[in-house]
């Protein structure tokens, strides 16, 4: 298992394309924070809801997006130039070369995260400290972490299906949009409030003067009742997407007051070491049985 | 005798298909193997299973005697080496950084050797240009060097020189002789090229339909396959007469043409063909080639 993982980390820093979209997040980041930054100094009115954090945790769902394009390389490089081949024939077992192939992608994922939260802190020099503070900041960064983990055992295991290096690229890009768009429609739902009122009746009194009454708020049909609303909280806090729409969406959340375990994300916690595990067990049992070329 | 590679009635099914029907075959400890079938008779799909990267349905194999589902199999798969069809090479790494990551995956304490292997395939002088700018023959040699990281006994090697040039396909065959006579290293080819295979294999296995059919040492094959002599005449049942009358093993070929199995005195067959109004158009000395002795295994399919 050492020498798998040996011979992967020395492959993953010379890979350029590690390296390029390493920095290529990085100077994202700052730029992106920096933008909504200063945005928000300009125009505090328009802005009055965005705390730093909010800034700091909106480029999850870019982050994820990254996965899949790395590991569909990283991995589908083994199968179309045949180099898994060389590990199994000297003797490697395959859940070995599995668990190695994982923890690679699962730390080519947290450099990616480390770029995302380092480019993010030049919020404070514009905006002051977060307004959960240096613990809730770490509590959620360590969220961020392990989503992106959860997120490459899910990867991870379709990289060892499809053997394919173009396939699995396409599939795996199209795995994470669906994902993503998955958790926004959640979102979005949970969003929705509970009653809407469509403005006013106007009227005249008897001395011919307009008088504006407010129509009683009625139900939104577009509201998600009791018990999907409860479900939809658990799916948002389970997928790692959407564990990453939250963090982007953090203040809207607050204030919508959706309770999705943004202060105390032990249960997102629990639920990406579920998902890593799962998938990573599966994927190896998986992998364990298939015929290669 | 000693046997690296034992398989027991291997079956394989991809779907409906049936790769391997209970093939059976030794390779015996020091020999090179030449493994000859057309193209799908199987010769692959037994080079993966032996290589780990198949299961077959049925039966089982043994590597330096240790059965496929054994836990130990790993510590023997450690003494082979294994380029199958394409060489399995990072194309965008040297030939040197190829070589590590394989020393990195084998655990190998140090670098040392590399150069050596590099020598052995020819490879040294390529310094840091890229596999994907080697020519098909580096390639291959690239893979072979590869497979050889681990100082192997036994090598396995999935037609080696499909694609190649001439010179290419003359470097290779040298350097597989150099590894078994120098390094003793059993290897095992696959390949459809009979002229190229027959320059270098002390055994043969021949496949066909995913069976294995005959199994048969360099030297019982060269005692099977008969030297006969063409005669190309203009009647091809005035030479029967004649043949019949010097009392030698013939075949027929055509209406002018015959295999004799003995040696003739010319002049008496002339002048024997030419009593019975007959004339001799031109005598050729043969070798039943390996290619027309696999053929008459196979049935001529």
């Amino acid at each position: 298992m050492r020498n798998l993982l040996s011979a992967d980390f020395s492959r993953l820093f010379k890979k350029k394309l590690f390296w390029v979209m390493t920095l290529a997040l990085l100077a994202y980041s700052v730029i992106s924070t920096c933008d909504n930054a200063l945005q928000t100094v300009a125009e505090p009115e328009h802005y009055s809801n965005r705390s730093p954090e909010s800034i700091c945790f909106d480029e999850g769902p870019v982050v994820l997006m990254m996965i899949p394009v790395f590991a569909s390389l990283f991995i589908g490089t083994e199968f179309s130039d045949g180099t898994m081949r060389n590990k199994i024939v000297v003797g490697s077992k395959r859940e070995q070369i599995y668990l190695a192939n994982f923890i690679t992608v699962a730390a080519a994922s947290l450099v990616f995260c480390a770029a995302w939260h380092i480019g993010a802190l030049t919020v404070l020099p514009i905006l002051g400290l977060w307004r959960v503070g240096v613990l809730g900041w770490l509590l959620l960064v360590i969220k961020s972490a392990l989503f992106c983990v959860a997120f490459s055992a899910m990867i991870c295991l379709i990289s060892h299906i499809i053997t394919n290096k173009a396939a699995v690229a396409v599939f795996e890009i199209v795995f994470a949009l669906a994902v993503l768009m998955c958790g926004s429609v959640l979102y979005n739902s949970l969003l929705e409030p509970e009653t809407v009122s469509s403005g006013v009746t106007i009227t005249s009194d008897e001395n011919g003067n307009m008088v504006m009454d407010p129509i009683e708020p009625y139900p939104n049909p577009e509201y998600i009742p009791e018990p999907q609303r409860t479900a939809y909280k658990n799916v948002l806090n389970v997928l790692p997407s959407g564990q990453a729409i939250l963090l982007a969406n953090v203040s809207d959340a607050e204030k919508e007051n959706l309770d999705l375990d943004l202060e105390t994300p032990y249960y997102s916690y629990c639920a990406s070491a579920g998902i890593t595990v799962v998938f990573t067990a599966l994927g190896a049992a998986i992998f364990r049985k298939k015929d290669l070329k | 005798m000693e046997y690296v590679l034992t398989a027991n009635s291997l079956y394989k099914d991809y779907g409906k298909f049936r790769a391997l029907s209970g093939l059976s075959m030794k390779v015996p400890k020091g020999s090179i193997y030449g493994f000859v079938g057309k193209n799908g008779a199987g010769k692959t799909t037994l080079i993966r299973i032996i290589c780990g990267l198949q299961s077959p349905n049925l039966g089982d194999y043994s590597l330096y005697g240790i059965e496929n589902r054994s836990p130990k199999i790993s510590k023997s798969r450690r003494r082979m080496g294994a380029v199958v069809e394409t060489p399995s090479i990072y194309l965008d790494m040297s030939a040197v950084e190829n070589l590590k990551q394989q020393y990195r995956i084998l655990g190998l304490p140090s670098f040392q050797g590399i150069d050596e292997i590099l020598k052995l395939v020819g490879l040294e002088s390529t310094g840091k240009k890229k596999a994907k700018n080697f020519s098909l023959g580096m390639r291959q040699r690239l893979g072979i060097a590869i497979a050889l990281c681990g100082s192997p006994d036994f090598l396995v090697l999935d037609e080696p020189v499909n694609g190649l040039d001439p010179q290419g396909i003359v470097e290779i065959r040298e350097l597989i002789l150099k590894l078994n006579r120098e390094k003793n290293i059993t290897v095992l080819i696959s390949s459809h090229i009979l002229d190229e295979l027959s320059k270098l294999a002390t055994h043969y296995g021949f496949i066909d339909g995913g069976k294995m059919i005959k199994e048969i040492s360099a030297e019982e094959l060269e005692a099977a396959c008969r030297k006969c002599m063409r005669i190309e005449v203009t009647s091809a049942p005035a030479l029967a007469r004649v043949l019949d009358g010097m009392k030698v093993e013939y075949k027929i070929l055509s209406d002018t043409e015959a295999d004799v199995y003995a040696k003739l005195n010319i002049t008496a067959l002339t002048n024997a063909l030419s009593a019975e109004g007959c004339e001799l158009v031109s005598v050729a000395e043969r070798d039943e080639s390996l290619e027309s002795y696999y053929i008459s295994l196979v049935g001529g399919k």
